[in-house]
Protein backbone atom coordinates (compact mmCIF):
# COMPACT_ATOMS: atom_id res chain seq x y z
CA UNK A 1 0.00 0.00 0.00
CA UNK A 2 1.47 3.31 -0.86
CA UNK A 3 0.98 6.45 1.14
CA UNK A 4 1.58 9.95 -0.12
CA UNK A 5 2.31 12.41 1.82
CA UNK A 6 1.56 16.13 1.31
CA UNK A 7 3.63 18.53 -0.11
CA UNK A 8 3.37 20.87 3.64
CA UNK A 9 4.58 18.19 5.85
CA UNK A 10 8.21 19.04 7.23
CA UNK A 11 10.32 15.72 6.51
CA UNK A 12 11.20 15.99 10.50
CA UNK A 13 6.94 15.62 10.86
CA UNK A 14 7.06 13.16 8.15
CA UNK A 15 9.42 10.75 9.96
CA UNK A 16 7.00 10.89 13.11
CA UNK A 17 4.19 9.72 11.16
CA UNK A 18 6.01 6.42 10.48
CA UNK A 19 5.25 5.55 14.62
CA UNK A 20 1.47 6.41 13.71
CA UNK A 21 0.90 4.08 10.68
CA UNK A 22 3.07 0.79 12.71
CA UNK A 23 0.44 1.27 15.01
CA UNK A 24 -2.04 0.07 12.17
CA UNK A 25 -3.41 -3.34 13.01
CA UNK A 26 -1.68 -5.58 10.29
CA UNK A 27 0.99 -3.42 9.32
CA UNK A 28 4.35 -5.11 9.45
CA UNK A 29 6.51 -3.15 7.33
CA UNK A 30 6.68 0.61 7.41
CA UNK A 31 9.33 2.39 3.79
CA UNK A 32 9.68 5.82 3.78
CA UNK A 33 10.61 6.41 0.23
CA UNK A 34 11.90 10.24 0.05
CA UNK A 35 11.34 12.43 -2.88
CA UNK A 36 14.83 11.41 -4.30
CA UNK A 37 14.61 8.09 -4.16
CA UNK A 38 10.78 8.56 -6.23
CA UNK A 39 12.90 9.85 -8.72
CA UNK A 40 15.54 7.20 -8.89
CA UNK A 41 13.27 4.57 -8.80
CA UNK A 42 10.82 6.56 -11.84
CA UNK A 43 14.48 6.58 -13.61
CA UNK A 44 15.02 2.86 -13.17
CA UNK A 45 11.61 2.88 -15.01
CA UNK A 46 11.47 5.06 -17.75
CA UNK A 47 15.05 6.40 -18.57
CA UNK A 48 16.91 9.26 -17.03
CA UNK A 49 16.24 10.91 -21.01
CA UNK A 50 12.36 11.93 -19.76
CA UNK A 51 13.87 13.27 -16.42
CA UNK A 52 16.08 16.36 -18.83
CA UNK A 53 15.38 19.34 -17.47
CA UNK A 54 14.02 18.29 -13.72
CA UNK A 55 17.03 18.12 -12.60
CA UNK A 56 16.70 20.61 -10.07
CA UNK A 57 12.66 20.51 -9.87
CA UNK A 58 11.14 16.96 -8.09
CA UNK A 59 7.66 17.02 -8.03
CA UNK A 60 7.25 13.69 -6.93
CA UNK A 61 5.86 13.13 -3.57
CA UNK A 62 7.06 11.31 -0.37
CA UNK A 63 5.45 7.97 0.43
CA UNK A 64 5.31 5.74 2.33
CA UNK A 65 5.16 2.11 1.55
CA UNK A 66 3.42 -0.49 3.76
CA UNK A 67 3.78 -3.96 4.37
CA UNK A 68 0.88 -6.65 5.72
CA UNK A 69 0.52 -9.86 7.37
CA UNK A 70 -1.00 -12.29 4.88
CA UNK A 71 -3.73 -12.97 7.35
CA UNK A 72 -4.87 -9.10 6.73
CA UNK A 73 -4.09 -9.26 3.11
CA UNK A 74 -8.24 -8.59 2.21
CA UNK A 75 -10.26 -6.57 0.75
CA UNK A 76 -12.48 -5.23 3.82
CA UNK A 77 -9.28 -4.99 5.78
CA UNK A 78 -7.97 -3.00 2.95
CA UNK A 79 -10.53 -0.54 3.07
CA UNK A 80 -10.84 0.04 6.63
CA UNK A 81 -7.13 0.73 6.85
CA UNK A 82 -6.99 3.26 4.34
CA UNK A 83 -10.11 5.15 5.82
CA UNK A 84 -7.82 5.29 8.98
CA UNK A 85 -4.74 6.36 7.20
CA UNK A 86 -6.75 8.87 4.91
CA UNK A 87 -8.08 10.70 8.36
CA UNK A 88 -4.73 10.99 9.37
CA UNK A 89 -3.40 15.02 8.84
CA UNK A 90 -1.53 15.66 5.95
CA UNK A 91 -1.84 12.26 4.11
CA UNK A 92 -2.74 13.09 0.13
CA UNK A 93 -3.64 10.06 -1.00
CA UNK A 94 -3.64 6.20 -0.79
CA UNK A 95 -3.50 3.32 -2.85
CA UNK A 96 -3.09 -0.03 -3.62
CA UNK A 97 -3.55 -2.97 -5.84
CA UNK A 98 -7.61 -3.25 -5.28
CA UNK A 99 -8.50 -4.89 -8.46
CA UNK A 100 -5.95 -7.43 -8.06
CA UNK A 101 -6.52 -8.12 -4.18
CA UNK A 102 -10.24 -8.89 -5.43
CA UNK A 103 -9.19 -10.72 -7.98
CA UNK A 104 -6.80 -12.90 -5.30
CA UNK A 105 -9.79 -13.20 -3.13
CA UNK A 106 -12.13 -14.56 -5.47
CA UNK A 107 -9.68 -17.30 -7.03
CA UNK A 108 -8.66 -18.05 -2.88
CA UNK A 109 -12.14 -18.91 -1.78
CA UNK A 110 -12.81 -20.76 -5.64
CA UNK A 111 -10.01 -22.93 -4.31
CA UNK A 112 -11.02 -23.18 -1.51
CA UNK A 113 -13.96 -24.54 -2.03
CA UNK A 114 -12.80 -26.36 -4.46
CA UNK A 115 -10.40 -28.02 -2.15
CA UNK A 116 -13.10 -29.12 0.48
CA UNK A 117 -15.38 -30.76 -2.41
CA UNK A 118 -12.28 -32.73 -3.07
CA UNK A 119 -11.34 -33.32 0.97
CA UNK A 120 -15.11 -34.13 1.27
CA UNK A 121 -14.75 -36.62 -1.63
CA UNK A 122 -11.39 -38.16 -0.53
CA UNK A 123 -12.98 -38.40 2.86
CA UNK A 124 -15.91 -40.36 1.91
CA UNK A 125 -14.00 -42.92 -0.94
CA UNK A 126 -11.99 -43.71 1.81
CA UNK A 127 -14.34 -44.02 4.38
CA UNK A 128 -16.36 -46.22 1.71
CA UNK A 129 -12.83 -48.22 0.92
CA UNK A 130 -11.88 -48.85 4.21
CA UNK A 131 -15.14 -49.82 5.54
CA UNK A 132 -15.66 -52.27 2.68
CA UNK A 133 -12.64 -54.23 3.04
CA UNK A 134 -13.22 -54.75 6.79
CA UNK A 135 -16.63 -55.71 6.34
CA UNK A 136 -14.88 -58.46 3.14
CA UNK A 137 -12.42 -59.54 6.43
CA UNK A 138 -15.54 -59.80 8.74
CA UNK A 139 -17.39 -62.23 6.12
CA UNK A 140 -14.19 -64.14 5.65
CA UNK A 141 -14.03 -64.87 9.26
CA UNK A 142 -17.80 -65.06 9.58
CA UNK A 143 -17.51 -68.98 11.00
CA UNK A 144 -15.05 -67.47 13.70
CA UNK A 145 -17.43 -65.03 14.99
CA UNK A 146 -19.97 -67.66 16.32
CA UNK A 147 -17.49 -69.48 17.90
CA UNK A 148 -15.76 -66.80 19.42
CA UNK A 149 -18.82 -65.45 21.05
CA UNK A 150 -20.16 -68.78 21.83
CA UNK A 151 -17.14 -68.57 23.81
CA UNK A 152 -17.88 -65.42 25.67
CA UNK A 153 -16.23 -62.95 23.91
CA UNK A 154 -17.90 -59.38 23.70
CA UNK A 155 -18.45 -57.24 21.27
CA UNK A 156 -15.87 -54.83 21.53
CA UNK A 157 -13.32 -57.95 22.16
CA UNK A 158 -14.32 -58.65 18.53
CA UNK A 159 -14.38 -55.47 17.16
CA UNK A 160 -10.73 -54.23 18.16
CA UNK A 161 -9.04 -55.42 16.18
CA UNK A 162 -10.72 -54.57 13.18
CA UNK A 163 -10.97 -50.84 14.75
CA UNK A 164 -7.24 -51.33 15.23
CA UNK A 165 -6.56 -52.45 11.43
CA UNK A 166 -8.97 -49.38 10.08
CA UNK A 167 -6.19 -46.98 12.88
CA UNK A 168 -3.46 -48.21 11.31
CA UNK A 169 -4.54 -48.22 7.38
CA UNK A 170 -5.75 -44.74 7.74
CA UNK A 171 -2.18 -43.59 9.64
CA UNK A 172 0.06 -45.80 7.40
CA UNK A 173 -1.96 -44.64 3.97
CA UNK A 174 -1.69 -41.05 5.23
CA UNK A 175 1.82 -41.06 6.32
CA UNK A 176 2.89 -42.84 2.93
CA UNK A 177 1.15 -40.26 1.12
CA UNK A 178 2.87 -37.47 2.80
CA UNK A 179 6.12 -39.35 2.59
CA UNK A 180 5.62 -39.17 -1.46
CA UNK A 181 4.60 -35.33 -1.52
CA UNK A 182 7.62 -34.52 0.73
CA UNK A 183 9.76 -37.10 -1.17
CA UNK A 184 9.26 -35.28 -4.57
CA UNK A 185 8.70 -31.90 -3.10
CA UNK A 186 12.37 -32.05 -2.42
CA UNK A 187 13.30 -33.36 -5.95
CA UNK A 188 10.84 -31.20 -8.16
CA UNK A 189 12.08 -27.50 -7.89
CA UNK A 190 9.09 -25.11 -8.58
CA UNK A 191 9.45 -21.84 -10.26
CA UNK A 192 6.21 -21.05 -11.35
CA UNK A 193 4.36 -21.24 -7.88
CA UNK A 194 5.08 -21.47 -4.34
CA UNK A 195 3.97 -24.24 -2.20
CA UNK A 196 3.64 -24.01 0.77
CA UNK A 197 4.15 -26.95 3.16
CA UNK A 198 2.62 -27.82 6.64
CA UNK A 199 4.99 -28.25 9.35
CA UNK A 200 6.21 -31.76 10.99
CA UNK A 201 2.93 -31.51 13.31
CA UNK A 202 1.04 -30.95 11.16
CA UNK A 203 1.61 -33.65 9.29
CA UNK A 204 1.78 -35.66 12.71
CA UNK A 205 -1.89 -34.45 12.93
CA UNK A 206 -3.42 -35.15 9.85
CA UNK A 207 -2.25 -38.78 10.25
CA UNK A 208 -3.37 -38.61 13.44
CA UNK A 209 -7.07 -37.67 11.97
CA UNK A 210 -6.60 -40.28 9.04
CA UNK A 211 -5.87 -42.63 11.78
CA UNK A 212 -9.58 -41.72 13.81
CA UNK A 213 -10.95 -41.70 10.09
CA UNK A 214 -9.59 -45.70 10.24
CA UNK A 215 -11.48 -46.28 13.36
CA UNK A 216 -14.67 -44.99 12.26
CA UNK A 217 -14.78 -46.67 8.79
CA UNK A 218 -13.57 -50.07 11.21
CA UNK A 219 -16.80 -49.19 12.63
CA UNK A 220 -18.74 -48.88 9.55
CA UNK A 221 -17.25 -52.38 8.23
CA UNK A 222 -18.22 -54.20 10.97
CA UNK A 223 -21.22 -52.79 12.66
CA UNK A 224 -23.36 -55.75 11.25
CA UNK A 225 -21.14 -57.72 13.31
CA UNK A 226 -21.60 -55.65 16.27
CA UNK A 227 -25.34 -56.24 16.36
CA UNK B 1 -22.61 -77.42 52.03
CA UNK B 2 -25.10 -76.06 49.79
CA UNK B 3 -25.08 -76.73 46.34
CA UNK B 4 -27.01 -74.81 44.07
CA UNK B 5 -28.19 -75.47 40.85
CA UNK B 6 -26.24 -74.66 37.68
CA UNK B 7 -29.35 -75.07 35.11
CA UNK B 8 -32.77 -74.74 35.67
CA UNK B 9 -35.40 -74.89 33.19
CA UNK B 10 -38.79 -74.21 34.40
CA UNK B 11 -41.90 -74.90 32.19
CA UNK B 12 -40.21 -73.71 28.83
CA UNK B 13 -42.39 -74.32 26.30
CA UNK B 14 -40.22 -73.62 22.59
CA UNK B 15 -41.88 -73.57 19.02
CA UNK B 16 -39.16 -73.86 15.90
CA UNK B 17 -39.51 -71.05 12.94
CA UNK B 18 -42.24 -73.48 11.21
CA UNK B 19 -44.24 -73.27 14.07
CA UNK B 20 -43.56 -76.92 15.47
CA UNK B 21 -43.43 -77.37 19.00
CA UNK B 22 -40.09 -78.32 20.09
CA UNK B 23 -40.31 -78.24 23.44
CA UNK B 24 -43.73 -78.15 25.69
CA UNK B 25 -43.82 -77.67 29.75
CA UNK B 26 -39.62 -78.86 29.84
CA UNK B 27 -38.91 -78.73 32.90
CA UNK B 28 -34.84 -79.83 34.26
CA UNK B 29 -32.80 -78.66 37.00
CA UNK B 30 -28.66 -79.50 36.71
CA UNK B 31 -26.99 -79.44 40.30
CA UNK B 32 -23.50 -78.19 40.92
CA UNK B 33 -21.14 -81.07 40.73
CA UNK B 34 -23.77 -83.37 38.85
CA UNK B 35 -24.26 -83.98 35.26
CA UNK B 36 -26.69 -85.38 32.99
CA UNK B 37 -26.94 -87.89 29.79
CA UNK B 38 -29.19 -86.54 27.36
CA UNK B 39 -30.31 -89.02 25.17
CA UNK B 40 -32.50 -88.54 21.89
CA UNK B 41 -32.75 -89.29 18.19
CA UNK B 42 -32.20 -87.21 15.88
CA UNK B 43 -34.42 -84.27 15.83
CA UNK B 44 -35.65 -84.66 18.97
CA UNK B 45 -34.48 -80.86 19.95
CA UNK B 46 -30.67 -81.91 21.13
CA UNK B 47 -29.34 -79.08 19.24
CA UNK B 48 -32.25 -76.49 20.56
CA UNK B 49 -31.66 -77.45 24.12
CA UNK B 50 -28.19 -76.42 23.74
CA UNK B 51 -29.58 -72.85 21.72
CA UNK B 52 -31.46 -72.55 24.76
CA UNK B 53 -28.99 -72.96 27.06
CA UNK B 54 -26.08 -70.55 25.72
CA UNK B 55 -28.62 -68.04 25.18
CA UNK B 56 -28.80 -68.08 21.45
CA UNK B 57 -32.84 -68.79 21.02
CA UNK B 58 -35.67 -67.58 23.12
CA UNK B 59 -38.23 -69.76 25.26
CA UNK B 60 -42.07 -68.66 23.75
CA UNK B 61 -42.34 -68.94 27.69
CA UNK B 62 -41.14 -69.85 30.59
CA UNK B 63 -37.14 -69.02 31.79
CA UNK B 64 -33.74 -70.74 31.34
CA UNK B 65 -31.43 -69.89 34.20
CA UNK B 66 -27.72 -70.78 33.93
CA UNK B 67 -25.71 -70.19 37.39
CA UNK B 68 -28.81 -68.41 39.28
CA UNK B 69 -29.41 -66.04 36.04
CA UNK B 70 -32.16 -65.93 33.53
CA UNK B 71 -30.88 -65.80 30.63
CA UNK B 72 -33.60 -64.78 28.57
CA UNK B 73 -33.71 -61.44 30.97
CA UNK B 74 -29.58 -60.94 30.70
CA UNK B 75 -27.94 -58.05 29.08
CA UNK B 76 -25.52 -59.09 26.26
CA UNK B 77 -23.05 -58.25 28.62
CA UNK B 78 -23.66 -61.17 31.41
CA UNK B 79 -24.97 -63.42 28.66
CA UNK B 80 -21.01 -63.28 27.56
CA UNK B 81 -19.93 -63.93 30.83
CA UNK B 82 -22.22 -66.66 31.65
CA UNK B 83 -20.81 -68.56 28.21
CA UNK B 84 -17.86 -68.31 29.58
CA UNK B 85 -18.33 -70.40 32.23
CA UNK B 86 -19.26 -72.92 29.76
CA UNK B 87 -16.84 -75.20 27.76
CA UNK B 88 -18.37 -76.72 24.76
CA UNK B 89 -17.59 -80.01 22.80
CA UNK B 90 -19.21 -81.26 19.55
CA UNK B 91 -20.99 -80.35 16.28
CA UNK B 92 -21.88 -76.72 17.64
CA UNK B 93 -18.69 -75.96 19.25
CA UNK B 94 -16.54 -75.70 15.84
CA UNK B 95 -12.64 -74.51 15.74
CA UNK B 96 -12.09 -70.56 15.25
CA UNK B 97 -10.90 -71.39 11.61
CA UNK B 98 -8.36 -68.28 11.53
CA UNK B 99 -6.50 -69.41 14.36
CA UNK B 100 -3.83 -72.24 15.33
CA UNK B 101 -4.76 -75.10 17.65
CA UNK B 102 -2.81 -73.44 20.80
CA UNK B 103 -4.43 -70.10 20.19
CA UNK B 104 -8.06 -72.15 20.02
CA UNK B 105 -7.03 -73.90 23.45
CA UNK B 106 -6.07 -70.90 24.69
CA UNK B 107 -8.74 -68.45 23.56
CA UNK B 108 -11.09 -69.11 26.64
CA UNK B 109 -8.33 -67.60 28.92
CA UNK B 110 -7.38 -65.00 26.64
CA UNK B 111 -11.20 -63.45 26.77
CA UNK B 112 -11.07 -63.75 30.01
CA UNK B 113 -7.53 -61.78 30.03
CA UNK B 114 -5.50 -64.10 32.08
CA UNK B 115 -1.97 -63.44 32.33
CA UNK B 116 0.09 -64.56 29.53
CA UNK B 117 2.47 -66.64 31.83
CA UNK B 118 -0.30 -68.52 32.71
CA UNK B 119 -1.65 -69.34 29.33
CA UNK B 120 1.59 -70.28 28.18
CA UNK B 121 1.68 -72.82 31.45
CA UNK B 122 -1.88 -74.17 31.13
CA UNK B 123 -1.82 -73.99 27.42
CA UNK B 124 1.28 -76.58 27.48
CA UNK B 125 -0.04 -78.86 30.28
CA UNK B 126 -3.23 -78.71 27.83
CA UNK B 127 -0.79 -79.59 24.70
CA UNK B 128 0.84 -82.58 26.58
CA UNK B 129 -2.25 -83.90 27.96
CA UNK B 130 -3.97 -84.24 24.66
CA UNK B 131 -1.11 -85.79 22.80
CA UNK B 132 -1.46 -82.36 20.32
CA UNK B 133 2.23 -80.86 20.94
CA UNK B 134 2.95 -81.41 17.00
CA UNK B 135 0.02 -79.77 15.91
CA UNK B 136 0.23 -76.77 17.47
CA UNK B 137 0.96 -74.37 15.35
CA UNK B 138 -1.36 -75.99 12.99
CA UNK B 139 -4.41 -74.64 11.55
CA UNK B 140 -7.83 -76.78 12.42
CA UNK B 141 -8.47 -77.18 8.33
CA UNK B 142 -5.12 -79.60 8.83
CA UNK B 143 -6.48 -81.21 11.53
CA UNK B 144 -8.18 -85.05 11.45
CA UNK B 145 -11.62 -85.29 12.96
CA UNK B 146 -10.22 -87.11 16.12
CA UNK B 147 -7.45 -84.21 16.45
CA UNK B 148 -10.82 -81.37 15.99
CA UNK B 149 -12.18 -83.15 19.01
CA UNK B 150 -9.29 -83.56 21.21
CA UNK B 151 -8.69 -79.06 20.51
CA UNK B 152 -12.06 -78.84 21.60
CA UNK B 153 -11.63 -81.21 24.58
CA UNK B 154 -8.45 -79.03 25.41
CA UNK B 155 -10.44 -76.08 24.72
CA UNK B 156 -13.18 -77.03 27.04
CA UNK B 157 -10.72 -78.04 30.08
CA UNK B 158 -7.94 -75.20 29.50
CA UNK B 159 -10.32 -72.10 31.77
CA UNK B 160 -12.02 -74.95 34.14
CA UNK B 161 -15.20 -74.14 33.38
CA UNK B 162 -17.44 -75.21 35.64
CA UNK B 163 -20.31 -76.19 33.11
CA UNK B 164 -19.64 -78.75 29.97
CA UNK B 165 -21.81 -79.09 27.14
CA UNK B 166 -21.04 -82.12 25.24
CA UNK B 167 -22.59 -82.43 22.21
CA UNK B 168 -22.56 -85.97 20.74
CA UNK B 169 -19.13 -87.08 22.24
CA UNK B 170 -18.59 -90.05 20.41
CA UNK B 171 -19.57 -88.74 16.56
CA UNK B 172 -16.73 -89.94 14.27
CA UNK B 173 -14.48 -91.05 16.52
CA UNK B 174 -12.69 -94.67 16.70
CA UNK B 175 -13.15 -96.48 19.95
CA UNK B 176 -9.41 -95.95 21.41
CA UNK B 177 -9.87 -91.90 21.28
CA UNK B 178 -13.47 -92.60 22.31
CA UNK B 179 -12.42 -94.45 25.14
CA UNK B 180 -9.36 -92.05 26.42
CA UNK B 181 -11.75 -89.19 25.98
CA UNK B 182 -14.60 -90.95 28.52
CA UNK B 183 -11.97 -91.37 30.74
CA UNK B 184 -11.47 -87.62 30.70
CA UNK B 185 -15.10 -86.66 31.12
CA UNK B 186 -15.08 -89.15 34.18
CA UNK B 187 -12.07 -87.18 35.44
CA UNK B 188 -13.90 -84.16 35.06
CA UNK B 189 -16.92 -85.42 36.49
CA UNK B 190 -14.84 -86.58 39.59
CA UNK B 191 -13.33 -82.65 39.68
CA UNK B 192 -16.72 -81.35 40.61
CA UNK B 193 -17.50 -80.03 36.87
CA UNK B 194 -20.98 -80.42 35.76
CA UNK B 195 -21.83 -81.94 32.63
CA UNK B 196 -25.01 -81.79 30.40
CA UNK B 197 -24.21 -84.50 27.56
CA UNK B 198 -26.70 -85.37 24.95
CA UNK B 199 -26.38 -88.14 22.59
CA UNK B 200 -28.42 -90.28 19.99
CA UNK B 201 -26.80 -92.98 21.10
CA UNK B 202 -28.66 -95.00 23.68
CA UNK B 203 -25.87 -97.09 25.26
CA UNK B 204 -23.72 -94.24 26.05
CA UNK B 205 -21.23 -94.65 28.73
CA UNK B 206 -22.32 -93.89 32.04
CA UNK B 207 -20.72 -91.08 33.79
CA UNK B 208 -20.35 -90.75 37.88
CA UNK B 209 -22.32 -88.12 39.28
CA UNK B 210 -24.90 -88.40 36.50
CA UNK B 211 -28.93 -89.18 35.68
CA UNK B 212 -29.89 -90.12 32.59
CA UNK B 213 -32.57 -88.90 30.69
CA UNK B 214 -34.40 -88.73 27.42
CA UNK B 215 -35.94 -86.31 25.21
CA UNK B 216 -39.40 -87.38 24.22
CA UNK B 217 -42.40 -85.40 22.93
CA UNK B 218 -40.82 -82.22 23.95
CA UNK B 219 -39.69 -82.88 27.80
CA UNK B 220 -37.40 -84.16 29.02
CA UNK B 221 -38.11 -87.72 31.23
Amino acid sequence: MHVYLSESLTDSSAALLSSSLTEIDGVNAVQLVSKEMARRELASLVGTDLLIGYDNVNPLPRSYILGFEPAYLTVSNMEEIESRIIAIPNIDKVEYSRQWLQKAEFTRSIVLKIGLVLGGLIILTTLITFGNSIRLMTRARAVGFTQMRLLGAGRMFLAMPFLLEGFLMGCVSAALGWGAIVYFYNRIAFRQLEIVMPTFDEIVLFCLAMGALGILSGFVGIRKLLK
Amino acid sequence: MDKSPIIEINNVYLKSDRRNQIFKNLDFKLMQGRSAVVYGPPGSGKSSLINLLLGLQKPSSGSVELFGENIGRSSKMKLNKIRRKIGGIGGMFELIPSLTVSENIAYPLVITGERSKVRKERLLKMLTEFSLIKQAADLPEKLTRVERTLVQFARASIANQPLLIIDEPSAGLDSKTFSRLSEFLVRASFSGRSMIILTSEPGTKKIPNSDFYQLKGGELV
